[in-house]
């Protein structure tokens, strides 16, 4: 009881005698521009194209066979539309593990090739439905399976179309419910809300640099293993890098009239100068990647296409150092040393 | 042949850094291991004591974990952090560096072993990066830390293990996730991730059981623990799901079960779905849990799971018995340590400022 008391009065002193500095009462400014601004409309524009992904795909299935060109132009749209929300890992997209069902990458032990497999041989009644995919494994229900199912196009057609029909109706179904849950979604806690879009920034960074580009390219030519590339079968794997990029930016700088982390990061007390710099390392990675003439996975094989992808390895990691110590700082985000990656 | 050359480079790179403080009087003070980042920046090996005497620090290749020291002999152990591949052997009275083991090809350490009781027998946690297979590695740490054996852990990803009372019978927290080194620390299967707490026979390596919490709590990743005399332990967890998502975070395991523990909804919300470590007290009837992300430490009743408080700590991550009943040790990356009990509002700091920070684990030297 004591111990209570104790704290009573010790919160009622600090609360008289320390005005709440403006940034921290205000921790979460600038979220609700950047759900508005970015977040929902990104989901929506996921929505619209998953919706034209499974209108494609029925479509293109009505005479028995999927190898439309609409279909791998609707699929490249849809990729596109989530490769630049990506980044974003709180939220209504974390119910449900919707984030991993959207892309379950890597796959280490090449579950989706299995699954997959296993069920464009299977009997027409063992392959999900629309209405009962989105309970099987993670593994068959995202991108990269109905990636494989398109260009797969040895097996049989009719499975073919069954399971790509169902994969993209559920892509479309999350995408909706994503958007839905997003309106009354609001941080648990505190600075929640800005400090893990700040985090969610430099990870998506970081995870761009290791997973996406340093481990196909592997530690010498004779090393690079180019399927382990993402999207490599569809040559994708370029262009999800430049929409993250692009998403990356959109979250920065704001969208759609309502203003991004910049905003944030320079009500805190950031400089112009710093953000600037970050706005045009977002910026480069996009434009660096449209230079590029070989696809990723071949060019991690090709001696002088090798260096613009290490190059860009460095590019993201530099831009990752850029997060942490120009936008965490003034966000209060200069964390401990085991707060800030532990074990 | 490639060990030994691995070996040698390794210790290449190892230079003592500090004067010895050494003296007979400071020996026989309690001491604690720690890795920590020194001033400048690199890692190194920490001896302390409880006044926060540093007596000797080791400098190491990259950032090491947690720690062990070797009954009946001064040898103390440093491991490399999940995915080094190196742990070295310092003597705990000069700080001389006596030798650098390296994690055999395609295995790296996960950051944790322990002796067993005669201290014969050294065990690490590692992982088969070909299989992404969670292994025991087994060194004779009478015949130079030779590796002997290895066993299944009986999972993916062990992390801390501990002996049971009584010292036949080996826990292990399968923290459950999977990292390969060609992928730095990504984690790489958060959706379908199984942790487990497995007990193995040491005498054969046979896995004696295995548990796991209910299925809808897959993604709480069992990570460190701490056993109390009694043969109870406790389990500090870290949660890999949605961060709008609030479960408890730390459990018990006792009577072939394990049981959740449950803190008031504010503290949970503070304790940031991520526990650093755990320890028991001198007593065996109290748990300290460190939570750093949340600048909180909390406090468990070993017996019957309640909780009991929290304290307030910068940065508090690594956590071991202090020196009294009730009492812990809590160390933090600003360079402090502290001392805390549940009676605690705030962590108390010890009066001496390391240069250094604290990183995640603090080992006790058994009495």
């Amino acid at each position: 009881m004591k111990k209570y008391l104790y704290r009573l009065l010790a919160c009622t002193a600090v609360c008289i005698a320390l005005p709440v500095p403006s940034a921290m009462a205000d921790a979460n400014a600038g979220l609700d521009d950047i759900i508005a601004g970015h977040i929902v409309p990104r989901y929506q524009a996921l929505e619209v194209a998953t919706g034209d992904l499974s209108n494609a795909i029925v479509s293109d299935c009505k005479d028995g066979t999927l190898a439309d060109a609409a279909a791998i132009t609707a699929f490249k749209t849809a990729l596109v539309a989530w490769q630049s929300i990506q980044h974003i890992r709180f939220g209504p997209i974390m119910v449900d593990d919707r984030h991993y069902r959207f892309e379950y990458w890597p796959d280490k032990h090449g579950q989706g090739a299995r699954q997959v497999r296993k069920l464009l041989s299977a009997a027409a009644s063992d392959i999900p439905t629309p209405a009962n995919i989105g309970k099987a494994s993670v593994a068959i229900q995202g991108f990269p399976a109905l990636e494989r199912i398109i260009h797969d196009t040895a097996v049989d057609n009719k499975a073919r179309c069954t399971l790509a029909i169902s994969i993209s109706a559920n892509l479309n179904a999350m995408s909706a419910a994503t958007v839905r849950e997003w309106s009354p979604w609001r941080p648990a806690s505190g600075s929640d809300g800005v400090e893990l879009i700040a985090r969610n920034l430099s990870d998506q960074l970081g995870l761009m640099a290791d997973l996406k580009l340093a481990r196909p390219l592997g530690s010498s030519l004779a090393k690079a293993r180019p399927r382990r590339a993402e999207h490599w079968r569809s040559s994708l794997s370029y262009a999800a890098l430049a929409a993250n990029f692009d998403g990356l930016h959109g979250l920065f700088e704001g969208e759609n009239s309502r203003p991004g982390l910049r905003a944030a990061m320079l009500a805190a007390g950031g400089s112009v100068r710093q953000a600037d710099q970050m706005a045009e390392h977002l910026k480069y990675g996009s434009t660096f990647i449209g230079w590029q003439r070989l696809p990723l996975h071949e060019a991690v094989s090709d001696a002088r296409a090798r260096e613009q992808v290490m190059f860009l390895v460095k590019h993201a990691h530099y831009t990752q150092e850029l997060v942490k110590s120009a936008v965490y700082p003034v966000l209060g985000l200069a964390m401990g040393f085991n707060s800030q990656d532990g074990d | 042949m490639a060990i030994d050359r691995r070996q040698f480079l390794i210790g290449a790179g190892a230079v003592m850094v500090a004067p010895v403080q050494a003296t007979a009087s400071a020996v026989r003070r309690q001491v604690y291991l720690s890795s920590a980042r020194t001033a400048t920046g690199k890692h190194a090996a920490v001896l302390f004591d409880e006044d926060a005497q540093i007596h000797w620090q080791v400098e190491l290749p990259d950032r090491g974990h947690g720690g062990a020291f070797r009954p009946a002999t001064s040898d103390t152990v440093i491991f490399a952090r999940r995915p080094g591949t190196f742990a070295f052997v310092i003597d705990r009275s000069s700080g001389q560096v006596t030798r650098i083991m390296a994690s055999p090809a395609d295995r790296h350490f996960y950051g944790h072993g322990t002796f067993s009781g005669n201290g014969r027998l050294l065990f690490t946690t590692e992982n088969d990066v070909v299989e992404g297979r969670g292994v025991i590695g087994v060194w004779d740490a009478a015949d130079g830390y030779r590796r002997v054996a290895e066993l299944d852990s009986g999972g993916i990803g062990p992390h801390d293990i501990a002996f049971m009372p009584g010292g036949a019978v080996m826990a292990i927290a399968n923290g459950g996730i999977l990292t390969l080194p060609d992928s730095g620390r990504h984690k790489l299967n958060i959706a379908d991730m199984k942790p487990s707490l497995a007990f193995m026979d040491v005498s054969d390596g046979k896995l004696l059981s295995s548990h796991a919490l209910p299925a809808e709590m897959h993604k709480l990743s069992i990570r460190h623990m701490a056993v109390a005399a009694s043969g109870t332990i406790v389990i500090a967890m870290q949660y890999q799901g949605a961060s709008q998502d609030r479960l408890p975070l730390v459990c018990r395991y006792r009577d072939g079960q394990l049981h959740l523990m449950s803190a008031p909804d504010e503290i949970t919300v503070q304790m940031k779905n991520y526990c650093g470590s755990v320890a028991v007290d001198s007593g065996g009837q109290t748990a300290c849990v460190t939570s750093p992300r949340g600048n909180i430490s909390t406090f468990w009743s070993v017996d019957d799971g309640e909780f009991l408080g929290s304290a307030r700590i910068e940065d508090g991550c690594g956590a071991t018995a202090g020196s009294g009943t009730g009492e812990f040790l809590v160390s933090s990356g600003t360079g402090r340590l502290a001392t805390v009990s549940q009676q605690s509002d705030f962590g108390e700091w010890l009066p001496r400022h390391n240069n250094v920070a604290w990183d995640n684990h603090i080992s006790r030297r058994p009495e």
